[in-house]
């Protein structure tokens, strides 16, 4: 609409002569722009003001704006004013398991509309006549409704483009059916299968728990430790066989013991003293000196450590002093220059019996295999000392 | 700038009194409500475009009381400036 359309519309009216309407329209939009230019609000009569708004980051724009006036926007909305709407529940009629069940649906979707029914409930969408409003507010008041209260004029949703078939295809009941007590989220209906297997697997393994601990079954637990506590056992009678009466050797050092050791071979600490104990000497055993210290090796008669290497080999490990010397004694008669060290394990005193000082562990696994003729056990090497 | 002002200022400059500026200001703005209403657009030369839209009712949530309402539907006018007159706003005078 230009400006003669206003112009013409206005002298039909009859208010002025058609000069002074031309005159004050023309005025008026001189003001109004001029107005707009500077910043300045400008309110139309009955229509609304105009006005202007600072936007923009980088650059600042003054953007200009309306605002409708009351009597424009009560004239607009005048048809929707004899019309009421519907309370149409409280939020607990959603069902349990929420709406974002139905995120992903095609709009227009309401839930309630498919839980209660499109006969049941009004749509949110429509209006409603106060004809219509006053039958479907009756009908909510009453708790619990009949088969008559059922046949409610059904509301044309259609127009709002709401398939009502297509809906109640989805929902896999009649239109007029009432709802079931899942749809409607009032209750579980027993446990899921989820929860039922949560119970079984807890039960199954409270079970396996109890037997375990009632020694019922060993799965975890005590079943190492007896094994590992049984094996210095078994190495007994091998040992006391040549011992002389009285030894009181314990045929090897537990696990714990030879645990730093371990890091230089990968041969077993608890193995090392039932070969020892297999080929024993012949009974040469010198009484134990009185001067020896348990860190420094203790010479035993012409069995001196040679060289000053801080490598050697560990042979076995004996409880009794006896044993050691006796093993020292066999060494050397093959040729090599076994010795005695004392260490204390866990309060113990275990005599190792160990050959030769080495500078390098290289020469040290050399003489290795030099040895391993001679004696059964498995050897490794260890420093001096530890 | 208020009504009072718009329509002083206009009678001063064309020389018609005041009360005769008032009804042909008045009667300007109930042609564009009518115009609006009636065919739900108004297309204004250099000033922009306005339009009658439609925001349909829609279902709201009372927190405190956990009610859900109907919001009704309503109409409202929006207003599309147009280029010269954003330009116009911007000159610098």
């Amino acid at each position: 609409m230009n400006r003669a359309d206003i112009l013409r519309r206005c002298v039909e009216r009859g208010v002025a002569a058609e000069t002074d309407i031309g005159a004050v329209s023309r005025l008026f939009y001189v003001h109004l722009l001029s107005a707009l230019q500077r910043g300045q609000n400008v309110e139309v009569p009955r229509f609304g003001t105009f006005g202007t708004r600072i936007a923009g980051v980088k650059k600042i724009r003054k953007i200009p704006y309306f605002e409708a006036a009351p009597e424009l926007t009560e004239k607009a909305n005048q048809r929707f004013r004899d019309l009421k709407y519907l309370l149409i529940g409280t939020y607990q009629q959603i069902p349990a398991f929420g709406e974002t069940e139905f995120a992903g649906k095609v709009p227009p979707y309401d839930p309630l509309v498919e839980v209660m029914g499109k006969d049941k409930i009004l749509d949110t969408r429509k209006e409603v006549t106060p004809q219509e409003y006053e039958l479907l507010a009756s009908e909510t008041e009453r708790s619990q409704p009949s088969q008559e209260d059922m046949a409610m004029p059904r509301l044309n949703l259609k127009d709002e483009g709401i398939d009502t078939e297509s809906v109640v295809q989805e929902s896999g009941k009649e239109p007029g059916a009432p709802p079931t007590l899942r749809e409607v989220g009032g209750g579980g209906g027993g446990l899921s299968p989820f929860v039922i297997a949560l119970l079984a697997i807890i039960v199954l393994g409270a079970g396996v728990f109890a037997l375990n601990y009632f020694k019922v079954i060993h799965l975890w637990g005590k079943k190492a430790a007896t094994v590992t506590e049984a094996i210095p056992d078994v190495g007994v009678p091998e040992v006391e066989t040549p011992a002389p009466a009285g030894s009181t050797d314990q045929g090897g050092e537990p696990s714990t013991a030879t645990t730093p050791d371990q890091g230089m071979t990968p041969a077993p600490a608890v193995a090392e003293p039932a070969p020892a104990a297999a080929e024993p000497a012949p009974a040469v055993t010198t009484p134990t000196p009185a001067t020896s210290t348990p860190v420094t090796p203790t010479p035993a008669a012409s069995l001196t450590p040679s060289g000053t290497g801080e490598f050697t080999i560990q042979v076995s490990s004996w409880a009794s002093r006896a044993k050691a010397e006796q093993e020292v004694s066999r060494l050397a008669s093959s040729g090599f220059s076994a010795f005695v060290e004392d260490g204390v394990v866990s309060g113990e005193t275990w005599h190792r019996v160990r050959v030769g000082r080495y500078s390098t562990q290289r020469e040290a696994l050399e003489a290795v295999s030099k040895l391993e003729p001679v004696t059964e056990s498995d050897l490794w090497v260890a420093r001096v000392g530890r | 700038m208020s009504q009072e002002e718009l329509i002083t200022m206009i009678s001063e400059r064309a020389g018609i009194s005041r009360q005769t500026v008032q009804q042909i200001v008045e009667t300007i703005g109930e042609v564009w409500t009518e115009e609006v209403l009636v065919n739900g657009e108004l297309e204004l030369d250099n000033i922009g475009v306005f339009l009658l839209d439609h925001r349909p009712g829609r279902r709201g949530l009372d927190t405190e009381t956990n009610e859900i309402f109907v919001i009704p539907p309503c109409d409202y006018v929006s207003f599309m400036p147009s280029r010269e007159l954003i330009e116009w706003s911007n000159k610098i005078q």
